[in-house]
């Protein structure tokens, strides 16, 4: 199973037909679209209309709240064993909108958390990898202090660099910019540019800044009376 | 009538909840051995923060509880000793002092103070450490980065906390009879040595399997319910609540899964080793 998994390079997503609503509050109707590898997507969508929440269904983390069909790798995700859904969700990197680090783990752990738990490499071989990411983000000042002495903008770069620390072929970014001052923004918006570059990498990614989206110069989508305005 | 449907419709949430929650507990209990057997295995290579993240719940809640355990098994003991040698000749029992106390402190006191002290002092805060944990979206965070929150989070607790569990019961037990013993000597003067020696006769190998069973026990139902009731956090003002839930909520199991073991350990598979017989 896991060969297959390795083997399968058609990494996509796909959205049928998704109406999602929380407590029979409608929050976005009939979305339809699909991302293939190479492609990325900015939805700008105002804040608190429920933003994460599309996020967590589209990537997959939600199985409730909404109607319709929400593919990856071609399956639909309800199907997936979860076993088999976990192990895909290695190559998927996440930034959440509150960075979301693991409250007991410094820094240096909180980077190396997933290569730790999924990967083959030897400690000594994931401990230079994420030296090495640590050196790329410029925190080495903050590597081993806990997630709560740190200020938003360096949890936010934490949190980058957890997601794109697995080489991921699919990147969210929920709300990358919030938060970030100007020095950090900067560097988000070069690694996310630098990302979206490489060969068959998808990103999307959510945003309610305009300044973001005119810096990374993805197509551009709007959410707009809950219908989703794709760009032609 | 419109008042009598109401009150069934409630009756029947409540004991719709109560199944759920029941059945939650079993599976997430289930869950939990099945990842932990995966670890056990020779060949399991992923999880290499497991070692670390068990002696960190050891540490928490073994480690840190010795001495209030000791301060607090040392008051049992001493007054159980000194009650017992000031009235039980008054009775004509006095022989059997050694027996009177393995009852009544290895195996009743001992994993009852035991099991209310953990509970209290480290199920609680699991609870509400992983009610913030999900509140803050750190266990979403997990499950986006294919990290299981039940294979990373509640299985070290689960052994964390079973270890620590049984080897606070084994020095309870010890520390209850040889500190009573010390304190009785100090305050009544007793000869330390002959009543030490009536203590260890009594107690059997059958003790100290009940002892292992019972801390296995407690161990068990404090992660799997601190961990179930931490992880169904959604709103921050939950966690309160769900702090005396899970508190609530051992405790009734503890109480219950007690009286089963009494009863199928003194009852039907041992009945010898009721009361003072043994």
């Amino acid at each position: 199973m896991k060969k297959k998994i390795q083997q399968n390079n058609n990494y996509s997503i796909e959205l049928d037909h998704v109406t999602c609503s929380i407590d029979h509050n409608v929050l976005c109707e009939n979305v339809s679209f699909t991302m293939s590898p190479g492609d990325n997507l900015t939805i700008f969508w105002k804040d608190g209309l429920g933003k994460s929440t599309f996020m967590e269904i589209v990537s997959g983390l939600s199985h409730t709240k909404y109607q319709g069909i929400v593919k990856h790798y071609g399956k639909n995700v309800k199907a997936y064993v979860k076993d088999v859904a976990m192990k895909l969700r290695y190559k998927n990197g996440f930034v959440f909108q509150n960075s979301a680090l693991i409250s007991n783990h410094n820094v240096f752990e909180n980077i190396a958390l997933p290569l730790r738990y999924h990967s083959k490499k030897s400690n000594r071989e994931i401990d230079r990898i994420v030296n090495d990411f640590i050196a790329a983000y410029e925190i080495e000042h903050i590597q081993y202090l806990l997630p709560e002495m740190l200020s938003t903008s360096q949890a936010k770069i934490v949190a980058f660099a957890r997601a794109l620390v697995v080489q991921p072929d699919i990147l969210f970014l929920d709300e990358p910019s919030l938060g970030l001052d100007h020095e950090s923004f900067d560097l988000i918006v070069d690694q996310i540019k630098t990302f979206s570059k490489q060969k068959h990498t998808i990103t999307l990614m959510m945003t309610k800044s305009l300044t973001m989206c005119n810096a990374v110069q993805f197509p551009f989508a709007v959410f707009i009376n809950k219908k989703l305005t794709l760009p032609k | 009538m419109n008042r009598f449907i109401v009150i069934t419709e409630n009756a029947g949430n409540i004991l719709l909840n109560l199944y759920k929650n029941v059945i939650s507990i079993i599976l997430l209990w289930s869950n939990t051995v099945v990842s932990f057997l995966g670890v056990l295995n020779p060949f399991f290579k992923g999880h290499r923060s497991f070692r670390r993240q068990v002696s960190f719940q050891v540490m928490l809640t073994g480690v840190e509880a010795i001495w209030l355990i000791g301060v607090i098994a040392l008051m049992c003991g001493g007054t159980v000793v000194i009650q017992a040698i000031n009235n039980m000749p008054n009775y004509g029992v006095g022989e059997y002092f050694g027996k009177l106390l393995k009852v009544f402190v290895v195996r009743e006191i001992g994993p009852v103070v035991t099991f209310l002290l953990v509970l209290g002092r480290s199920g609680t805060s699991l609870t509400a450490y992983l009610g913030y944990m999900c509140v803050n979206k750190e266990v979403t965070a997990l499950e986006s980065m294919g990290v299981p929150p039940v294979e990373y989070l509640v299985m070290p607790t689960f052994v964390g906390m079973v270890l620590s569990m049984i080897c606070l019961n084994f020095y309870f037990a010890i520390i209850a009879i040889v500190g009573g013993l010390a304190v009785a000597e100090m305050i009544i003067h007793i000869p330390f040595m002959i009543f030490l020696q009536k203590a260890v006769e009594a107690i059997s190998m059958f003790d100290v399997y009940f002892i292992l069973i019972i801390s296995t026990i407690s161990g068990m139902i404090i992660s799997i319910v601190s961990c179930y009731f931490g992880l169904s956090v959604k709103y921050v003002r939950e966690v309160s609540v769900v702090v005396i839930q899970s508190f609530v909520v051992s405790g009734a199991i503890m109480l219950v899964i007690k009286i089963i073991v009494i009863l199928l350990f003194f009852q039907m598979f041992f009945p010898d080793a009721r009361a003072f017989l043994t």
